[in-house]
């Protein structure tokens, strides 16, 4: 019977043919880069294998495994604890994972990452059709690979595909994206070889010509996916224009590749590509383009394509035939299934912090700031489980931290009451999603979230509360457990004395509208908060200067959004003071010394302070003794932001 | 003859903003080119070598990029090379980092992260615009 959900996205959940495969839906679930869950040497672990679980289980129809180093050299391998495909001792994991996917409708697919350029992380080398150095120092120094190597790499990219269909696989997927070694063949940024598989666009296209013909003797009966840059935004530094990059998609169909998947961007690339900057939809066009070159070659595509109900409109207007998703199902294993049922509210949005990312290149483990559980499946302790004895439980504050507690705690069948001493609910959030220059709706749908799951939860909101020991005493013994996730407060005493009656506004009362601001502006703090407040500020007409104590402004700000940051504060002509020490805020401004050791009034007509903040938890010695259980979360703690409060909050929802 | 601006222009740069480059320790080099001139076959740079604080210019010739004497190097496009030009008198640096962050000019890193660090340079580039801590935008 067809669910509401499936009938609204007819498009998306149609059953699609693939040449001898049916096709459940139009989702394929994207590789997501790699994990950096396996061992240093390639072997996929049962942390992995839990995860995986989860992935087949997402409803996807056709499943792409993260990618596998086909060599046994590591030249290929991108990232620490990235799994190995270049023997068959690294089998039975594989086909563990094939027939996790086959158990659940799924078609399973391979990918194959040779990083090229990007790859050779335990060696002191990389290598690449030509020497072109780096421009991010994370990655490795280059070499030329020789023809001897070409030929070596190819046959191993062969045996990896043969291996992968003899572990269950239904076919391989050979990437590109992004800027991995098929992609350093094709492009001119990097290809500047003079032998036949350099120059002309005709030979720097034989390498990936040679390696569909290699895949597809190999592997005969499987199908072979390759994705493809329909923009490398490399073309200033001499890389590939865009009609260079469907030319060589062209050459890809006429090797008999059996789907294309169109993607966007390096990683070192000048240009955003996938970040919260970009708009949602924004590339669809080289999806559409490819679909128009090539009607008869499948086209997936989901760069930076957030939303089920666009893909479905894509799909329907034949701008491509199946959709990729990475991200948003990180965020929300449940996505796909939350769609077809006609529950998208309650879906956990991908909010584009780039957190999984940053995280792999510290060499860390990819998690997710929206979902907590995100490669801790194996762990009982992070599993939302029925509670052995209900509890009426208050939570105060209705920031991230207290509803994501909220929402675990009543997922498990607690009675949950959250107060609020404002009229809605979001926190801080609410003050930084306004203001946010990169897109406001992505941090929205964090609040509008927690609103849907309060409303089908039957979480208590009491919105204009303000909880002090004396509502406390009339609510004595009303509730089991109180949860304080009251956030952080202005820490007013470390701020510099005024002087003429000046006032030094509080970020958040800014942020959130509740104070005016006037001419030209210092922001105290040039944290993520600061920064924002500063943005918004200027990019409405006000003359900025941010006056930060550190050496360097964005301190807490996400490694991979720093740029971003980098490049707002110079767009908009944000003046700065780092390494500066603050003596007095006078009608002639703010007095300071600067990081040389100079001292310079910063004249302004408003003077806000974004930082320093501390923790809110004075509550939590105040009711010691009135309720039986006392928590506390989230950045009342300590001021984490965004991903820890919410990731604290579950935590505590899981085990209360 | 490249349409590199010449050496001396370079230096008013450098010393106008010499506080920029103050971390740079002794011996630290950066290349810069024009990406048109890099496959003639004489084609020759202008470095910039931090002495005793300061940041000298000189033009040399270029012996690729596996060139080790070199640090970084940033290679311009026609375009950019010649807008960095037209403000080398008075806004140079503001203009050179507008283009690195334009995609006019590509920062090539030739040191590794731990060398980069080490002589000074963690500010400088990342003023520039290249990110330093992570990649993927």
């Amino acid at each position: 019977m067809t669910k509401p959900g499936e009938a609204k996205l007819s498009y998306l959940f149609q059953k699609a043919r693939w040449g001898r495969f049916e096709l459940k839906n139009r989702v394929k679930y994207g590789a997501c880069c790699v994990s950096n869950y396996n061992t240093r040497d390639g072997h996929i672990t049962p942390r992995e294998l839990a995860r995986t679980k989860v992935i087949a289980e997402t409803g996807c129809g056709m499943i792409t495994n993260q990618g596998a180093y086909p060599d046994p050299r590591g030249e290929g391998k991108a990232y620490f604890r990235q799994v190995a495909i270049f023997d068959d001792k690294f089998l039975p994991q594989f086909e563990t994972i094939a027939r996790t996917i086959h158990d659940n409708g799924g078609v399973a697919i391979q990918q194959i990452l040779h990083a090229g350029r990007y790859g050779g992380i335990d060696l002191g080398y990389c290598v690449q059709p030509s020497i072109v150095p780096q421009t991010l120092p994370h990655f490795r120094s280059p070499r030329e690979i020789t023809r001897d190597q070409i030929r070596q790499t190819i046959r191993e990219h062969a045996e990896a595909a043969a291996r992968a269909v003899r572990a269950g696989f239904d076919g391989t997927e050979v990437t590109s994206f992004m800027g991995y070694l098929l992609a350093n063949f094709n492009s001119r940024f990097t290809n500047q070889r003079t032998d036949e598989y350099g120059g002309s666009i005709e030979n720097r296209g034989r390498f990936m010509r040679e390696l569909i013909d290699a895949i597809k003797q190999a592997t005969p009966d499987n199908p072979l996916i390759l994705r493809l840059n329909g923009a490398e935004l490399m073309d200033r530094w001499g890389g590939n224009s865009e009609d260079e990059c469907f030319e060589l998609m062209r050459q890809a169909a006429g090797c008999g590749v059996d789907m294309i998947s169109v993607t966007v961007g390096w990683q070192e690339a000048p240009d955003s590509s996938i970040g919260r900057d970009i708009p949602p939809g924004h590339w669809n066009r080289l999806a559409a383009r490819a679909k128009k070159l090539l009607p008869e070659v499948p086209i997936a595509f989901g760069v930076r394509l957030p939303d089920p109900v666009m893909a479905n409109e894509c799909i329907g207007n034949g701008e491509f035939d199946f959709w990729e998703v990475c991200r948003p199902l990180l965020a929300d294993p449940q996505m796909l299934r939350k769609a077809a049922e006609d529950r998208l509210d309650e879906v956990r949005r991908c909010v584009g912090s780039l957190n999984c990312l940053s995280r792999l290149f510290r060499d860390l483990p990819y998690t997710c700031t929206m979902n907590p559980a995100l490669g801790h499946e194996i762990e009982p302790e992070y599993a939302i489980t029925p509670a052995a004895v209900r509890k009426r439980i208050m939570v105060i504050g209705a920031g991230p931290a207290g509803m994501e507690f909220a929402v675990t705690a009543a997922q498990r069948g607690h009675d949950v009451t959250v107060f609020e001493k404002s009229e809605r609910i979001g926190g801080m959030l609410t003050g930084y999603a306004a203001n946010d220059l990169a897109n406001r709706a992505d941090l929205q749908s964090v609040i509008s979230y927690y609103e849907a799951m309060a409303r089908k939860l039957n979480i208590g909101l009491r919105l204009g509360t303000t909880v002090d020991p004396r509502l406390m005493r009339e609510m004595l013994h009303d509730f089991d457990v109180a949860v304080v996730a009251t956030g952080t407060v202005l820490h007013r005493a470390a701020l510099p004395p005024t002087e003429d009656g000046r006032k030094i506004l509080d970020g958040l009362d800014v942020a959130l509208g509740r104070e005016a601001v006037n001419g030209t502006v210092a922001v105290l703090g040039g944290g993520k908060v600061g920064l924002t407040i500063a943005e918004s500020l200027a990019s409405r007409g006000h003359p900025v200067t941010i006056i930060e104590g550190q050496k360097r402004l964005a301190g807490d700000v996400m490694p991979s959004f720093k740029w971003r940051h980098s490049a707002w504060v110079e767009e908009l002509k944000i003046a700065s003071v780092t390494g500066a020490r603050m003596s007095k805020v006078t009608a002639e401004g703010v007095h300071v010394v600067d990081g040389k050791g100079e001292k310079r009034i910063i004249g302004a007509d408003t003077v806000i302070a974004a930082s320093p903040r501390i923790s809110n938890h004075g509550l939590v010695n105040e009711f010691e003794w009135m309720v039986d259980e006392l928590h506390v979360c989230g950045d009342a703690v300590l001021p984490r932001g965004l991903g820890p409060s919410i990731h604290d909050a579950y935590r505590l929802g899981c085990r209360i | 003859m490249s349409g590199l601006p010449e050496p001396a222009a370079w230096q008013v740069m450098l010393d106008r903003y010499g506080a920029f480059f103050g971390n740079l320790r002794s011996g630290s080099r950066i290349g810069v080119a024009r990406r048109s001139d890099l496959g003639r076959g004489e084609a020759s740079i202008v470095v910039w070598e931090a002495r005793r604080g300061r940041l000298h210019a000189e033009r040399r010739p270029f012996r690729g990029y596996a060139d080790t004497s070199l640090d970084v190097m940033l290679v311009g496009d026609d375009g950019a090379v010649a807008e960095v030009e037209r403000h080398l008198a008075d806004t140079g640096l503001p203009a050179l980092k507008e283009q690195v962050r334009q995609g006019g000019f590509v920062c090539f890193l030739l040191r590794t992260q731990c060398d980069l660090v080490e002589a000074g340079y963690e500010d400088v580039l990342q003023s520039m615009g290249v990110i330093f801590m992570g990649a993927c935008r």
